[in-house]
């Protein structure tokens, strides 16, 4: 077995709104070891992005960690002051943004960005020429054409897929243990989502780094993940290695969502969607939240605690497995 | 190529340009351009406009014209020195309070709120009177009057590029708070802020010929607009050119300012840009 580079263990991070709490992850434990890659999947609002940012401890005010630890390389991250804490991110623990866009900074050059990347992490003041030499063979390796007479330029002259291109170079700039891949396709065409799940496959496979792929997509995950984590309403519902989960499903939410996926082997007259609607963050349904959705709902499910259900690996949290 | 571009689309901008680069053409030249020492009496006072004299002399004998052309210069230092001194007080007021939210904005924002509830004429008055009438302290009061006004556009300028995703991709990469602050957030917060300096320069050109014309500005025999004004008017009858061309002068300033502000919001907004 190799070491567990993250280890995060009953996470809470909630935000206090003016209307009450949003328990925006709530509980979440799972762990990750190097050179592995976790997929966290669920639909919006389900707490996936919140869970990546926790690990950063850049969770946006009014939201707050509230319990929970985060080991990451043998260190609790929530014990960590803000300088040490910031010499973390960007170094051992990397993002890669949804929205390749907006990700970069409009008024200043790409080669400007990517060298800022590196020199945040240099110590000393370093030569910006090194610094330079670096940047154009980061920006060859994600595969960006003509890179020295590309450098200079700004991020509005490159397209999408070459801007993702280009912070998956800032994020991989300084040999990350750990990149968090926060949804990096969305924004993209399904060209060109395929050529950046390709590119981060080749990079894990370079560097070893271990990754968590945040995404809806259930196809992404297939193609780069070991493992994947079903997140509903803030809470992990369904945990397992690949191959067991698109097999044998275990949670009912898990179910809907591989069904939902479009089949292009039969012809269909109209896509699968899960009734009802996600609950509200202020007020989530008690007990197991996806019941008031769940088409094998019980009285049992409205109580807390839900039955945890193991098959070795593989885990769900809910009630149609308990003896 | 898009300077040009800008100066084919927008006339009005071209105008205001035009006339603001002959008016530091002017003061820059002074020495030049002047026919006579600008504080020289000559003992005909009050003479009408003639070869000699384009725009007339003054109650003490001494050339419009000169003086005009002397005064320029005095309208110049006081509108870019004291709107850039406003710019060194508010930008970074306005920039803290909106990067950092919560009571720091609360407090710093009560003082803007309360700095903004006084008209700009007021409180220079009100400052230049506390300090005494000068010229520096002419370019004070203006600053301090100003100084809210930026502070509350860079703040709110702040405000929005701050929860921009670039911003939050800085801080991920490890950049400190402060770091990301200057480097990224403020050069993303300037357009707006170089539309308002530019009208905020025509204003302070009007208050410091206002406080030139109560006496609170520069202090005779200096030549100034405001003061010429002032002057002019107890001979409005007998001799206008006295006032009239200072009066002109002034709009004309004021208004090229306000002309380049609007183009350059045309520009800097693309919403507002015509394809």
């Amino acid at each position: 077995m190799k070491e567990k580079i993250l280890d995060v263990k009953n996470l809470k991070t909630y935000f206090y709104l003016r209307r009450g709490v949003v328990k925006a992850v709530d509980g979440v434990s799972f762990s990750l070891r190097k050179g592995e890659s976790l997929g966290i999947v669920g639909e919006s609002g389900s707490g996936k992005t919140m869970t990546a940012l926790s690990i950063l401890r850049l969770v946006p005010y009014p939201g707050k960690i509230v319990e929970g630890e985060i080991v990451f390389k043998g260190r609790n991250l929530l014990d960590l002051s803000e300088k040490e804490m910031r010499k973390i991110r960007g170094k051992e623990i990397s993002v890669i943004f949804q929205d390749p866009h907006n990700s970069l900074n409009p008024v200043f050059t790409v080669g400007w960005q990517v060298g800022e990347a590196i020199e945040l992490h240099s110590d000393g003041k370093p030569v910006w020429k090194s610094i330079l030499e670096k940047v154009i063979s980061l920006l060859k390796s994600v595969g960006i054409p003509k890179v020295e007479e590309r450098v200079d330029d700004y991020p509005h002259q490159f397209s999408g897929g070459q801007k993702q291109r280009i912070m998956i170079g800032m994020s991989i700039s300084n040999n990350p243990d750990l990149i968090i891949a926060d949804e990096p396709t969305t924004a993209l065409d399904v060209t060109i989502q395929a050529q950046i799940i390709d590119l981060l496959k080749d990079l894990r496979n370079r560097y070893n780094s271990s990754i968590i792929l945040i995404t809806h997509n259930m196809g992404l995950v297939a193609e780069l993940c070991d493992n994947v984590a079903v997140m509903y309403s803030g809470k992990i519902v369904e945990y397992g290695p690949i191959a067991k989960i698109f097999k044998e499903p275990l949670h009912p939410y898990t179910q809907l969502l591989l069904r939902c996926i479009p089949r292009t082997d039969v012809d269909v007259d109209y896509l699968e969607s899960i009734p009802g609607e996600p609950p509200d963050p202020v007020n989530p349904p008690p007990g197991c939240r996806f019941h008031p959705r769940c088409p094998y709902a019980k009285e049992e499910c409205r109580r807390e605690p839900i039955h945890i259900a193991r098959f070795g690996d593989h885990y769900a949290v809910c009630e149609l497995y308990r003896e | 190529m898009r300077f040009r571009e800008m100066l084919m689309e927008s006339k009005l901008f071209t105008i205001g340009l035009i006339i603001l680069l002959s008016i530091t053409f002017m003061a820059i030249f002074a020495d030049f351009i002047a026919p006579y020492d600008p504080i020289a009496q000559d003992f005909k006072p009050k003479l009408p406009p003639s070869p000699d004299h384009l725009l007339g002399t003054d109650e003490l004998g001494r050339d419009v014209f000169s003086r005009l052309i002397y005064g320029s210069r005095i309208t110049l230092y006081v509108a870019f020195i004291s709107v850039g001194l406003a710019c060194i007080i508010g930008v970074p007021i306005g920039l803290v309070a909106g990067y950092y939210g919560g009571r720091v904005d609360k407090i710093l924002n009560f003082f803007i709120d309360l700095m903004l509830s006084f008209p700009a004429i007021i409180l220079t008055i009100l400052i230049t009177g506390m300090l005494g009438p000068s010229l520096t302290n002419a370019m004070i009061a203006i600053s301090i009057a100003f100084a809210p006004r930026i502070a509350r556009i860079v703040r709110g300028q702040v405000m929005t590029v701050k929860e921009e995703d670039y911003v939050v991709a800085v801080k991920a990469m490890g950049a400190s708070g402060f770091y990301t602050m200057t480097r990224h957030v403020l050069p993303n917060s300037v357009a707006p802020l170089l539309v308002q300096i530019t009208l905020a320069l025509g204003t302070a050109v009007l208050v410091e010929s206002a406080l030139a014309f109560l006496g609170l500005s520069a202090q005779p025999p200096t030549p100034s607009w405001g003061d010429m004004l002032n002057r002019g008017r107890r001979y409005i009858y007998t001799a206008p050119w006295m006032l009239t061309a200072p009066g002109i002068m002034i709009t004309l300033a004021v208004l090229a300012f306000n002309l380049i502000g609007d183009g350059l919001r045309d520009l800097l907004d693309p919403r507002l840009r015509r394809l």
